[in-house]
């Protein structure tokens, strides 16, 4: 049971993770719960879709992120910039799909921006060939329908 | 050559396994990215030039019409090494042409931002109109145009942009012509940076920024062909203003301009203005932070403008100053700066008079920043202030001394700010000059036997090393 100021999430496979409300808030999703039924803040929020590892990973910003914006002063800029950098560079491919769809669903929109970002950052200046096997995105144009849609976007200006 | 066939090779092997990385990027077994959702994959689109938005319409079937859904627009053309061809240098102007015609075909919604640099591509003006209407049309907040023409013709604004309901950001830059009509109604406009851009007379400026009722930060560059003699800048809801000629370190010569503000809301003023006729400041009651860089060389009737502008900003919290430039004796001030607290200011020498005067005239000054302009070493000292201002005995806690040199001067004003301040508690010296661990002893050590009135200061000297 979590004490006042504190909520309990749980993972869909049934990890349960102790949280200050502050940290938990940084979701607009879990925010939006405990603001309308009083008794999502007292018992246990179950967050759907989302395993233990991933949670730990979306608790491990919020955290970072939800201290930061009560004293600016604890934590700079940079330092958070740092931080951000650190977190998205160690997450493989499966943890950044993981972690999007996550902070997609809980609306946790700094997250989601970061972390568009990164795969933005994998996209960028790639020919369709590199950015495929980055992805392992399959190529289900015919040779006709891809003539037809380079002949539509020139982009080799 | 045969290097990168290798390393081919080496890719395609780790591509077997799962979750191996190549090259600090991650490669798995399946196509997880396109399972994401379509709004997921669009905000992913939309922190991608548009350029490398386009390109995923080819990954596959689930990418081909994502990117058309992307409502952040920037063009921006690299520059193309010479020698181009015609054909190559409209590639960029037929590009855009494309996506705005195929956006439009899939019924694709409004347009949040629209950004075009064009670098030294070539673009028919015709065209670059009819993408800031549709951009406009489309209820663009945020619009951002960055141009050279390489044709030698300039850009007029369309006159769509001056009735724009849903503008909020305007950052026009280069070649860009302001015509301001009449009917100007930018209601919500919030943010207008001009750099180095041109204008068709001198109201025109003035209409756009006194009928923007919202407008909280300005930035002007302006330029010697920017066509404007008379400055009016009348902002009524205006926090940040940073002002300053497109020129270097040196003062703009031979300018014959005025320039006049009056911004009540103001809170936050950098202004860098040189060699003007007139400087009218008026009205800025509610400043905090100013950065000033001016010269009244050629003012028709500058001791008064002068008067008029440290009366208008005195309530400033935090100051930078360069009086470099200003040749006036400050004797016929009066006014007081009582919320100042940090002053920073760079001066032809120590005991300039602006110096001594702003340290009587700001009795709560808590850090004061002093910089000796390194251009005018052979500019005499000054006499010191005859009797100790105020903020020394009761608040100057913090003085740091920039470009010290180990000068008889030098040390005189050290010596004054130790003897008088009684709550100094850190006098930081910096000194462009390489000082070895031999003269830093002997500095140290005559610095350390002047009289002190506090007994916490600390003395730290800096040095280049």
């Amino acid at each position: 049971m979590a004490s006042k100021g504190n909520l309990t999430l749980k993972s869909c496979n049934g990890k349960e993770f102790i949280v200050e409300e502050k940290v938990a808030v940084m979701s607009t999703t879990i925010k939006n719960m405990v603001d309308v039924d009083d008794s999502f803040a007292q018992g246990v929020i179950p967050i759907i879709g989302v395993d233990g590892k991933i949670l730990a990973k979306l608790i491990e910003y919020c955290k970072e992120h939800a201290e930061a914006d009560e004293d600016e002063e604890v934590k700079s800029e940079e330092y958070l910039k740092k931080f951000d950098e650190k977190f998205v560079d160690e997450l493989n491919l499966n943890d950044l799909y993981d972690l999007l769809k996550a902070s997609n669903y809980l609306e946790i929109t700094k997250l989601l921006n970061l972390l568009c970002q990164k795969v933005a950052s994998m996209i960028k200046g790639k020919k369709p060939e590199e950015i495929r096997r980055i992805f392992n995105i399959k190529n289900d144009f015919t040779p006709e329908e891809e003539e037809e849609i380079n002949r539509q976007n020139p982009w080799a200006f | 050559m045969a290097d990168s066939s290798s390393k081919r090779a080496i890719n395609s092997i780790s591509r077997g396994r799962k979750s191996k990385t190549r090259k600090g990027v991650p490669v798995v077994e399946d196509d997880r990215i396109s399972d994401l959702p379509d709004s997921v994959l669009v905000h992913i689109l939309s922190f991608l030039p548009t350029k490398d938005a386009v390109v995923t319409g080819i990954l596959s079937k689930r990418w081909e019409f994502l990117w058309t859904n992307v409502t952040n627009l920037q063009f921006v053309c690299p520059n193309i090494p010479a020698p181009a061809n015609r054909e190559k240098k409209m590639g960029f102007s037929n590009f855009v042409n494309k996506v705005f015609v195929q956006r439009s075909d899939r019924n694709s919604g409004s347009i949040d931002k629209f950004t075009l640099v064009n670098g030294n591509a070539e673009i028919d003006l015709n065209d670059a109109q009819s993408w800031v209407d549709t951009a406009i049309s489309l209820g663009v907040q945020k619009l951002e145009l960055e141009l050279t023409f390489v044709t030698g013709y300039w850009f007029i604004l369309p006159p769509s942009v001056f009735t724009s309901k849903t503008l909020v950001v305007l950052e026009l830059c280069g070649g860009v012509i302001i015509y301001v009509p009449n009917s100007v109604c930018i209601p919500n406009l919030k943010t207008l940076n001009l750099d180095s851009v041109m204008y068709l007379g001198d109201e025109s400026l003035c209409k756009l920024i006194s009928t923007s009722l919202v407008l909280e930060n300005l930035t002007l560059l302006m330029t010697e062909f920017d066509n404007v003699e008379k400055w009016r800048i009348s902002a009524p809801a205006l926090k940040r203003l940073k002002i300053a000629f497109d020129s270097n370190d040196e003062p703009f010569p031979g300018l014959d301009s005025m320039l006049e503000i009056n911004a009540p809301e103001l809170q936050y003023l950098d202004i860098r203005y040189h060699n003007s006729k007139r400087l009218i400041v008026t009205n800025c009651g509610n400043l905090i932070e100013a950065n000033v860089d001016i010269g009244n060389t050629e003012w028709d009737n500058p001791t008064e403008d002068l008067i008029k502008f440290f009366e208008a900003i005195n309530n400033v919290k935090f100051l930078s100053i360069n009086v470099v430039d200003i040749y006036r004796e400050p004797e016929l001030l009066s006014t007081k700066f009582l919320k100042l607290t940090h002053l920073t200011m760079r001066t032809r020498c120590a005991w300039h008079p602006f110096l001594r005067w702003f340290l009587e005239s700001a009795d709560n000054l808590e850090v004061l920043t002093f910089k000796e302009d390194p251009r005018y070493l052979d500019c005499a000292m000054l006499t010191e202030p005859e009797s100790v201002p105020r903020c020394f005995s009761s608040c100057l806690g913090a003085i740091s001394v920039e470009n010290w040199y180990p000068t008889k001067e030098g040390f005189e004003m050290l010596k004054f700010f130790l003897k008088n301040g009684k709550v100094l508690k850190t006098l930081d010296i910096s000194s462009p000059w390489k000082i070895d661990k031999r003269a830093m002893d002997i500095i140290l050590q005559k610095t350390s036997e002047f009289p002190k009135a506090s007994d916490m200061c600390e003395i730290t000297i800096h040095t280049k090393r």
